[in-house]
């Protein structure tokens, strides 16, 4: 949801409109972790709270929620020592598809190949293939360049080819150039 | 786009399309709010208690030694019913918290003092804590006092936690109940102090902490002008009390 430069939206009705969609990229940023995503975003709206007429003011507190979010959740994992993390070995096979099952065995692979990414790579692939987001705006999310964010999500999806069996596909090798 | 793009991108919509926010997402960020503006408080009024003259202090207060800062501990002053527990009696702990148009509906009055939104009082455990916590306002009428304690098996279950919250990381919620106090005394502001929202009121803002299944709690209550202990019965979680 974007505001006007100068609009002011009442928090209460931000967080109605907006608490869903910002949940979703807190579930998936957390590693589908329901109470480590509550956690994430409650302290997210709470800090957009405390200075939310200038957020407002800037033109989109969304972006700034989002931001937050992605920030924490990198944060988080510094503070926890990795704790929780997934690691999935790089030579493991990923699951048979073809049937509906399989499919829905294929996205649980994934899902948890994503849960067992390091957070900052975890937290570019959401950004970038969940929320649409453009480079530019993920590594402004981010604190980081659009090199990095575009390296990062390199990374990552080659990490989620190892372990799932895909073959790289073009945009992963137009990104390496 | 690749093979692996598009799969990621279906597995993750495929996980988490259609799911509902937190009901209580609202309820949770006022009440780390208010946290935060307590702890906010609690350490401009530490930092400020650092620098000042203890004579000073004492002058104001009037009770010589046994005064109770905003936050501490203190002994029951001269005549029984002056203070117990943690002391709130400066103005910089008032908190400001907008009250729907219904809350007196939704609370318990006990003279010029009110248990906001107690009559719906929920905790909720935070990590592994054994101890759940809940959020817990009251309004004490400018000027008024009134004490709070535990009273009955509820002192073997819940503490109030107005103390040492300020400086904890309640998010997390790693409380016992050693953490919590078994007594508050609120005082409210003078009136050209207080916040005024409601008219008339000083809120403070805190915590409690209760052990084990939801749970009947009772309190014993004084307050100034009527000057007699009074005793209520409330349920934390889905259970009915009786009258205690």
């Amino acid at each position: 949801m974007r505001a006007g430069p100068a609009a002011i939206v009442p928090f209460e009705d931000f967080v109605r409109a907006r608490s869903a969609a910002l949940f979703r990229t807190a579930m998936l940023l957390t590693g589908q972790n329901q109470s480590e995503a509550e956690d994430l975003l409650q302290g997210a709206l709470e800090r957009a709270y405390r200075r939310w007429g200038r957020i407002c003011r800037s033109g989109d507190p969304e972006r700034y929620v989002r931001r937050s979010l992605a920030n924490a959740s990198t944060d988080r994992w510094r503070r926890l020592g990795r704790r929780g993390e997934h690691q999935l070995p790089a030579d493991a096979s990923g699951p048979v598809t073809g049937d509906h099952a399989g499919e829905v065995a294929d996205r649980d692979f994934l899902l948890r190949a994503l849960a067992g990414l390091p957070p900052r790579q975890r937290a570019v692939l959401v950004l970038r293939y969940y929320c649409d987001l453009p480079e530019a705006e993920i590594a402004d999310a981010l604190g980081c360049t659009p090199g990095t964010v575009k390296s990062q999500a390199s990374r990552g999806l080659a990490r989620l080819r190892a372990i799932s069996g895909a073959e790289p596909g073009v945009s992963e090798k137009e990104c390496r150039r | 786009m690749s093979e692996i793009e598009r799969r990621l991108r279906a597995a993750m919509h495929a996980a988490v399309d259609g799911l509902p926010p937190p009901t209580d997402l609202l309820q949770q960020v006022r009440l780390r709010r208010r946290r935060h503006r307590v702890r906010s408080a609690a350490v401009a009024v530490v930092a400020a208690g650092a620098l000042a003259v203890p004579p000073v202090t004492l002058a104001l207060h009037g009770r010589g030694g046994q005064a109770g800062g905003a936050g501490t501990p203190s002994a029951p002053a001269a005549g029984q019913q002056a203070a117990r527990g943690t002391v709130l009696d400066a103005c910089a702990r008032q908190i400001s918290s907008p009250l729907g148009r219904d809350w007196r509906q939704q609370s318990i009055r006990v003279g010029p003092f009110w248990f906001i939104g107690l009559r719906q009082a929920n905790a909720r455990r935070y990590g592994p804590s054994r101890v759940a916590l809940g959020g817990m306002e009251v309004a004490v009428r400018n000027d008024e006092r009134a004490w709070v304690t535990v009273a009955g098996p509820a002192t073997r279950y819940f503490r109030f936690l107005f103390r040492q919250s300020d400086f904890t990381d309640g998010v997390n919620g790693h409380y016992t109940l050693a953490d919590g106090e078994a007594g508050v005394t609120f005082i409210g502001c003078p009136p050209g102090q207080a916040y005024n929202e409601p008219a008339g009121y000083t809120i403070y803002g805190g915590y409690f902490l209760v052990a084990g299944p939801p749970r009947c709690v009772s309190f014993e209550i004084w307050t100034s002008p009527r000057g007699r202990t009074e005793r209520m019965t409330f349920p934390v979680g889905g259970v009915r009390c009786g009258r205690d």
